[in-house]
């Protein structure tokens, strides 16, 4: 894949990842408008996780994507160590997320799962190869 | 996928000059920094979800819940003048970080503004849908209100809410809320949340809030007389005292 690709793959993953924040991030101060079908939205939503020292975790994540788009913009060799760093933090993260819904909160939100479980990942492993494949430009 | 030379290098291979140089120690401080993040993430979050359950779950002194609710007629799960045109209904979940939120910030001027004087009625629908320290803590809330005691009873339940899920709702703590009520048994109380009326009426209230689309918790309906209860959903203390202002006058 060339890095042309990967930097348009990273950069519509990012957005995808930016809509789903944006929406979490909504409902989170409007739960009527909470769609979910695995009935688990409002409680995982409402758990003392969804909060990180009142900024709810899914703002987080949407500043983070807003970050990520801007590294690709940005598109130099630090920018490219930034985003992988920044993606693979956010995978660790995720993971994280995933095990809290399904072992401590025991309740789970589909829109949280497919951020941690596919798009986070997808983001992590297009900024490593977009690394990996870069110019060497020590 | 990069082109062909990789597979040449051992693992073992110092990484010296050559182009991979730069790309490995880039890789490396990604890494790096991304376990740094992660970390600092994960660690606040532990800390401060766990620092909630302090400030909310702890021993602190519970004020007496009567106070605020002094004189104000209960009747089951109705708080206030029976005559009252307007009924403000509450589905709430007794574990629900919100429903606290709104027990602690908006009730007590709700009380003071309205239900004190005699103009608004409010009703509690106990949902347990957040997990096992839901029901047990809505078994006893309902049994408090066999004697009349149920929105003292949730009120106290508030302030010493605890992690969801924690087993924060302990028969001593029951023991101790119960205790702190003027009136209520609290042996009775023991007895009464294990009725099976008790477990009928949560049954119950679930089936209800289902039929009515109840979404989430504190979820509210205002019912006028005999009509129709209608959704609302303030998300201020001005919106609530707008809502049940348009609804006193008709």
């Amino acid at each position: 894949m060339s890095d042309r690709t990967l930097r348009l793959a990273l950069a519509v993953v990012a957005l995808v990842g930016t809509g789903l924040a944006t929406y979490l991030t909504y409902v989170h101060f409007d739960e009527g408008a909470l769609i979910c079908t695995t009935g688990g939205c409002e409680q995982v939503q409402q758990s003392e996780y969804a909060e990180l020292a009142g900024i709810p975790v899914a703002l987080l994540g949407l500043i983070a994507y807003v970050v990520v788009l801007a590294l690709v913009a940005w598109d130099t060799p630090l920018a490219r160590t930034l985003t992988a760093a920044l993606a693979l933090g956010a995978l660790a993260f995720s993971c994280y997320l995933v095990a809290l819904q399904l072992f401590v909160i025991e309740a789970t939100c589909v829109w949280c799962m497919v951020n941690d479980l596919l798009v986070v990942p997808l983001l992590a492993v297009l900024s490593v190869l977009r690394l990996r494949s870069a110019p060497a430009t020590a | 996928m990069p082109p062909k030379p990789r597979v040449a290098k051992p693992k073992s291979t110092p990484p010296a000059s050559g182009p991979k140089a730069p790309k490995r120690s880039h890789l490396a401080l990604a890494i790096a920094g991304a376990v740094a993040v992660a970390a600092a993430l994960i660690v606040a979050s532990l800390v401060l979800a766990g620092g909630d359950d302090d400030s909310s779950g702890g021993t602190t002194g519970i004020t007496t819940p009567t106070g605020l609710l002094a004189g104000i007629p209960q009747d089951d799960a109705f708080l206030g003048n029976p005559a009252a045109d307007v009924t403000l209904i509450e589905y709430a979940d007794l574990q629900c970080p919100i429903c606290r939120q709104y027990s602690l910030d908006f009730f007590p001027s709700l009380v003071d503004e309205f239900v004190r004087p005699g103009n608004l009625r409010m009703e509690f629908r106990g949902l347990a849908f957040i997990g096992p320290d839901s029901e047990k803590a809505l078994k006893f809330t309902l049994a408090a209100g066999l004697q009349n005691h149920l929105w003292d009873f949730q009120e106290a339940l508030y302030q010493r809410q605890g992690g969801e899920n924690s087993g924060w709702v302990t028969d001593e703590l029951l023991r101790e809320i119960g205790s702190s009520i003027e009136g209520l048994d609290v042996d009775q109380l023991f007895v009464d949340a294990e009725r099976p009326e008790i477990a009928a009426q949560i049954a119950e209230t679930a089936e209800q809030a289902s039929e009515a689309d109840v979404e989430g918790t504190p979820w509210f309906f205002v019912k006028i007389g005999n009509e129709e209860p209608y959704h609302i959903e303030p998300r201020s203390l001005d919106e609530f005292r707008a809502a049940l202002n348009d609804a006193l006058e008709g």
